[in-house]
């Protein structure tokens, strides 16, 4: 037998008083929180992905030739090498250094594919020191095979999904265009989420042979000990006539900071959207109390003091933040894929990997986001709630 | 129990200033059952929301079981009056303004919400069953009937165990049947428990049943 | 310079592009589509696959009927195969149809133009890495391939690679004898796609 009814039960099923009005506000303030989550988890899984992307490069300092560096990846996304390249003697002198490790060299060529894609497209091949390049990367799994053994040999280790484009399979043959050289498939890597996935790796020196690049090379990894100093070793690097020194936290600190610029932009635009469905919601309520005005009276007549009816406002609004954001946060979680999807067509570097990363922490705090929003903007229409005089309301009696 | 003295109510349209009551004096004592009639315009709403506590006088004095409520015209605040109002008094009026999204159980339960007296009854049933309603109580206010609604009002402004039942035009939206029934109700109200009710009407057939009827004119308690 | 050097490398990089290619579409179908039926006006694109048409019963059905098993990234159940329908007004005139096939060093599309009643048109290879590919490329191999239908290849022997002596098959001439594996490919590739026609398209009449 129902003895008492509690400001809550009322709130609520003022709410269920306009059905659509109240869905619709609802819906608008899902969308934002929606939106909000996602940006949350881009935030998130960029970061880590970006993170999980160098850290697969498995060294921490990358030493390439000097040169216009836009220029060279003008040149390789349009065609041709056009890289700049390091003698083989600069090993020598990176070697001096104690904080180096290992070195392992690579050479990146490139040739032109009509067959690939619709027009055509570039096919990469990396060069790599089989006596080096598998230690530093210890982590690459094989689906099929292993790595090449002789320097010297035509052989090639496909990436997961560069083998799969082309059917290949261990002992199936490969043919490099315009040079028509054969290459024999050796070992085809499990699939890494990373770049790797569509490289195609063969011996240094059998490419420097094959294009006619002996003795040179395009990059070198230098793993540093644990316990060196980068920066110092960076530095030191620096003095070696024409190259550049790439670190491989720079690298992350550039990436990131041009992120971060298109963040801000776009938490903008979020936050703009949470205001606009505020509004919305700030409507609403007000609408609901100018639409009672004289009910409210009523309830003042019966004993309810300002923060009485304060309270029941303005608990209505926080019914419909919550829910709103509870339908925004579940959408999310819902399309996270879809949401990757659109980030990647978008931005013009993703690395591979989750780029939204959704979670129950990521959830709460956006839920307490919109909550606490959704308190700010109950505040005025409850305060207009609260001040309704009970003789105004009813005055329409007359007389 | 109800004293009133000079209460005079001065309110502003416009640039026109309108006597709305115009010194009146009246003692109402407790239990008794008083209305008050006059024609449009007489001021009969506006004393009875001054005795009512829903509005301050411009000047006079008004006190309620020897409480002093208000006098030389200091105006209490709306906190103030809800804290009298609450303890004091019931309120019904003639367009019933029950919550459309609640049924008949939780519309009599609905000042419970924001205030329960300690003597006040625990289980409303016994209201509603005296007020015809103890089959209803799941009903929604759409689905009932202009007297029963009426009732539905009554019992909610029963609730709090009010000493003074103040009706504004109680049956201005009923037939003559059902006005019948309600003065019928507040005759009883008045006659087996004991309360002390106020009843505004222009109808006076409703306004005999009281044991004693103000007659109001342009603000003034007509002789 | 540092950070650019850093940019530009990682772009460098990454270039590869990681796609799943496991359909098989027109390059430019506009233009493909006005090459192959001079005569047509427009085209409709379905997209089907084995798993919705018919699911593992019509897979054995198709295996059973090319005479090898399905394999590989490019003949899973699901693969969506994309089916052209070629139109002169609102009038039906033929298909288009392309299949992948591991050729010897690389994935090979090769792509058939059908007539009404199921027989080839044209046959061309979309993709095709060879030495030797200009002269399997050249329309005088392609010719070859002309008013040749489903029940002709049934004198090919894919497992074997070998068609009848005296078929219409045997006497296709590979002009690339360095090349005989992506020969046979592209006769296993023709195969292949006359009976996955022959299933989106005919209803397979011709696969029991």
């Amino acid at each position: 037998m129902l003895k008492k009814i509690s400001i809550y039960q009322i709130a609520y099923k003022n709410l269920l008083r306009k059905k659509t009005r109240t869905l619709l506000t609802i819906l608008g303030i899902g969308l934002s929180a929606w939106v909000l989550t996602s940006l949350f988890g881009f935030n998130k899984g960029y970061e880590s992905a970006l993170n999980k992307d160098i850290d697969n490069m498995g060294f921490q300092v990358l030493l390439t030739a000097k040169g216009c560096p836009y220029e060279a990846a003008t040149l390789m996304l349009k065609g041709g090498t056009g890289l700049r390249y390091m003698p083989e003697a600069v090993f020598k002198d990176i070697l001096k250094n104690k904080e180096v490790e290992k070195i392992t060299p690579m050479l990146m060529q490139a040739v032109f594919d009509p067959n690939k894609g619709e027009s055509g497209g570039i096919t990469a091949y990396l060069g790599i020191d089989p006596a080096t390049y598998p230690q530093m990367k210890a982590f690459l799994k094989f689906k099929q095979g292993g790595w090449f053994k002789d320097p010297l040999a035509h052989e090639a280790v496909l990436g997961y999904e560069a083998a799969e484009l082309e059917t290949r399979e261990v002992g199936d043959k490969m043919l490099i265009p315009e040079k028509n050289i054969e290459y024999k498939v050796v070992g085809i890597l499990a699939r890494s989420g990373t770049q790797d996935d569509g490289t195609i790796f063969t011996p240094i020196q059998t490419l420097q042979k094959d294009f006619k690049q002996e003795g040179k090379v395009t990059a070198v990894g230098i793993k540093v000990y644990k316990s060196a100093n980068t920066t110092e070793l960076e530095n030191k690097l620096y003095e070696l006539p024409d190259v550049q020194v790439v670190s491989m936290a720079q690298v992350k600190t550039t990436i990131m900071s041009l992120v971060s610029t298109a963040k801000v932009m776009v938490f903008s635009i979020a936050l703009i959207a949470i205001l606009i469905a505020m509004l919305g919601v700030v409507n609403t309520i007000l609408m609901s109390v100018f639409e009672r005005f004289q009910e409210i009276g009523i309830i003042k007549s019966m004993g309810a003091m300002p923060w009485d009816v304060f309270r029941m406002i303005w608990t209505e609004t926080v019914i419909l933040c919550t829910l709103g954001g509870i339908s925004g946060i579940a959408f999310s979680f819902a399309l996270s894929k879809i949401t990757d999807l659109l980030i990647r067509r978008l931005l013009p570097y993703t690395p591979t990997g989750s780029l939204v990363i959704v979670n129950g922490s990521l959830a709460l705090t956006t839920l307490g986001i919109v909550i606490v929003i959704g308190l700010l903007s109950g505040i005025y229409p409850s305060w207009k709630a609260a001040r309704v005089r009970p003789l105004e309301s009813i005055r329409s009696e007359g007389d | 129990m109800l004293v009133a003295k000079n209460l005079t109510k001065i309110y502003k349209r416009g640039a026109e200033e309108i006597l709305a009551v115009d010194d009146v004096s009246l003692t109402i004592q407790k239990g008794e059952f008083v209305s008050f009639i006059g024609p449009s315009g007489s001021g009969k709403t506006t004393l009875i929301n001054i005795l009512g506590c829903l509005d301050n006088a411009t000047s006079g004095s008004l006190s309620i079981g020897g409480r002093d409520i208000f006098s030389a015209g200091h105006c209490l605040s709306e906190s103030q009056l809800t804290r009298i109002r609450r303890v004091v008094f019931g309120y019904i009026f003639q367009k019933f303004y029950l919550v459309p999204t609640l049924n008949v159980m939780e519309n009599v339960l609905l000042p419970f919400a924001f205030f329960q007296k300690a003597e006040a009854q625990a289980d409303p049933m016994e209201i509603l069953k005296f007020l015809g309603l103890d089959k209803r109580i799941k009903h929604r206010p759409s689905e009932l009937s202009g007297g029963e609604m009426q009732r539905v009002a009554i019992a909610r402004a029963l609730i709090n165990k009010p000493e003074i039942l103040l009706a504004d035009e109680p049956t201005g939206n009923l037939d003559s049947k059902r006005s019948e029934e309600i003065g019928g109700v507040l005759k009883t109200l008045n006659q087996k428990e004991g309360l002390t009710v106020l009843l505004v009407t222009h109808n006076p057939a409703l306004a005999r049943i009281a044991q004693r009827t103000i007659a109001l004119k342009d603000g003034k308690i007509e002789a | 310079m540092k950070k650019s050097a850093a940019l530009a490398l990682l772009i460098a990089l990454s270039l590869l592009p990681l796609f799943a290619a496991v359909g098989c579409d027109l390059n430019d179908p506009d233009r493909d589509v006005k090459r192959l039926f001079p005569e047509s006006t427009g085209y409709k694109t379905m997209y089907v696959s084995v798993a919705r048409q018919g699911g593992e019963a019509l897979l054995k059905k198709i295996e059973a009927r090319l005479g090898d098993p399905f394999k590989g990234l490019y003949e899973t159940i699901d693969v969506p195969y994309t089916m052209y329908q070629i139109f002169k007004g609102t009038e039906l005139i033929g298909y288009i149809h392309g299949v992948n096939q591991k050729g010897l060093y690389g994935g090979i599309q090769v792509f058939l133009a059908l007539n009404l009643d199921g027989t080839i048109r044209a046959f061309y290879f979309q993709k095709l890495t060879n030495q030797s590919a200009q002269l399997l490329r050249d329309p005088a191999f392609g010719k070859q391939f002309v008013g040749l239908n489903l029940l002709d290849f049934d004198q090919y022997d894919v497992a074997a690679r070998a068609a009848k002596a005296g078929s219409k098959i045997a006497a296709i001439r590979n002009p690339a004898p360095s090349a005989e594996g992506d020969f046979q490919a592209a006769l296993r590739g023709a195969k292949k796609n006359l009976i996955l026609c022959d299933v989106f398209f005919f209803g397979g009449r011709n696969v029991k």
